[in-house]
């Protein structure tokens, strides 16, 4: 896991992680959620995505813990996130959540945007926007 | 559970407000699933942990298999906290027709029962046929 570090062109990498089947069983069980199509291999294996996929609100989770650690007391205190599932995440799937600042003149007064991305390789599986407010 | 289908969805239509305390070992469960690893304040709940609560928007309104869940908007007003007592209601805000598929939009208030607001979230679900 990895977390924070800065890249060029003011990309930042918040984190890369392996998806499990034993998370997506993991989130199964304490959403209560345990539709085949994440939990049932043999299910998943006749469906267009071939294998289990990840709960779309487990991936949301990992993005607000990500964002937890890097922004603070700020994300869970006026933090706005909107994201679009656009790609399944699979079982054994390692994802690379990002965020980059918005054009500053999209951000409104004291308020920070971020245009968030989460990738498996270069399939991208969740693509939105974090605002939080500044950090005093 | 019988799922109810598209045309019977009433926008407008408001679930039942459901009740919770909210739990240490549910918290818990919930950090570990996510693989969390923020520093949170003792007895602070991770700011997305009420989606836990969606299973009862499931079995209220129950979705035939095969759905998609397209979109997920979340405004996160202040922290949930272990030993919360809190409500959560849902409301259909909206329903269209796209790409031939089926939309379903639910907005999600949670709050303290004192009324503080913690939590709103939209959802957009492709409800299947």
């Amino acid at each position: 896991m990895t977390g924070g570090s800065a890249a060029a062109g003011g990309v930042v990498a918040l984190r890369s992680w392996l998806v499990t089947q034993q998370q997506i069983d993991a989130y199964a069980d304490v959403s209560d959620d345990h539709n085949p199509l994440h939990v049932d291999p043999v299910f998943a294996a006749q469906t267009r995505y071939g294998t289990t996929i990840a709960h779309g609100l487990l991936l949301v989770g990992v993005l607000s813990d990500a964002l937890t650690a890097w922004i603070g007391p700020a994300w869970s205190n006026g933090g706005e996130l909107d994201v679009k599932f656009v790609g399944a995440v699979r079982a054994g799937d390692t994802v690379a959540i990002t965020a980059a600042p918005a054009d500053p003149q999209r951000s409104t007064d004291g308020a920070v945007r971020l245009e968030i991305r989460c990738a498996v390789g270069e399939s991208v599986a969740l693509v939105g926007t974090a605002v939080h407010p500044v950090s005093r | 559970m019988e799922a109810v289908p598209f045309a019977d969805i009433e926008v407008g239509q408001v679930l039942p407000t459901q009740r919770y305390e909210v739990g240490a070992e549910e918290v818990a469960r919930y950090v570990a699933a996510v693989g969390g690893t923020a520093q949170l304040p003792a007895g602070e709940a991770p700011p997305t942990f009420a989606t836990v609560y969606l299973r009862d928007v499931r079995r209220l309104l129950p979705a035939p298999p095969g759905g998609v869940h397209a979109a997920q908007r979340f405004r996160f007003h202040a922290p949930i906290r272990v030993g919360d007592r809190i409500t959560v209601t849902t409301r259909v805000a909206e329903t269209y027709v796209r790409r031939e598929r089926n939309h379903v939009v639910l907005e999600t208030e949670i709050a303290r029962a004192d009324g503080t607001s913690l939590c709103s979230g939209r959802s957009v679900r492709i409800w299947a046929r």
